[in-house]
């Protein structure tokens, strides 16, 4: 089974600045990959989701890449 | 993150704001204005507890603002922020002062922790993002093989002589 990243990088909290980190977990349209493909437990999906948001409202990152 | 004493009265809590700051600022000008709201924010009753000063950064998409009746875009911005520890009936004040501000272009108020949360270092600086040029290696005497030609002239002849 896939390792969760942010656990297994002892990351507790998903912050919206960590642009690096999040891209990790888009595709390259800018969409927000799937908890299957990204491995995350359902917490830190949740937790990823949010941080996408809060930085793409930034504009940190896309809302959609083209 | 939210601390209730036994009697049931709410703490301070730990908040971030980020902010975008209109690119036509001088630097100077930036300096004096996350000052400005440093200063606001201790005069609303907020403790500061980090920061990070702000720099100039490409937006991922292109953001509208209304100053003075006129729709202005930005594609660049200059992105900061504080962290800050302040009770929850202090934060309205807060949002309000900042919806006001003509500098700031967007910002953001969000519930955090006192601990460091960025792992990655300056990830969003403008320099980071663009290609390194690959660092050319100058050869030096040492780098460059003293080549004897008797000993290339001796392994040719092996190899074209039938044995």
């Amino acid at each position: 089974m896939k390792q969760d990243y942010f656990s297994s990088n002892n990351i507790k909290y998903i912050d919206y600045k960590d642009v690096d980190i999040l891209k990790k977990f888009l595709n390259p349209n800018g969409r927000i990959t799937g908890k299957r493909r990204s491995g995350l437990t359902a917490k830190n999906q949740r937790k990823l989701a949010t941080a996408v948001k809060h930085s793409r409202f930034m504009g940190l990152l896309p809302f959609i890449a083209k | 993150m939210e601390k209730e004493t036994i009697e049931g009265a709410v703490t301070a809590r730990v908040y971030e704001l980020g902010y975008l700051l209109v690119p036509t600022l001088a630097e100077e000008k930036v300096r004096d204005a996350a000052q400005k709201i440093k200063d606001t924010l201790s005069q609303f009753g907020a403790t500061l507890l980090s920061e990070d000063s702000p720099i100039s950064i490409d937006l991922a998409y292109t953001m509208a603002k209304t100053i003075e009746n006129k729709k202005e875009k930005f594609d660049e911005a200059y992105f900061g922020w504080i962290k800050f520890e302040v009770l929850p009936e202090g934060l309205a004040s807060i949002k309000n002062w900042c919806d006001n501000e003509v500098d700031i272009i967007r910002f953001i108020i969000i519930k955090t922790v006192r601990e460091n949360t960025v792992s990655s270092k300056r990830s969003l600086a403008k320099d980071s993002t663009k290609k390194k040029q690959p660092v050319l290696v100058e050869e030096t005497e040492a780098s460059k093989q003293v080549i004897d030609e008797k000993v290339i002239d001796e392994q040719i002849e092996e190899l074209v002589t039938p044995k």
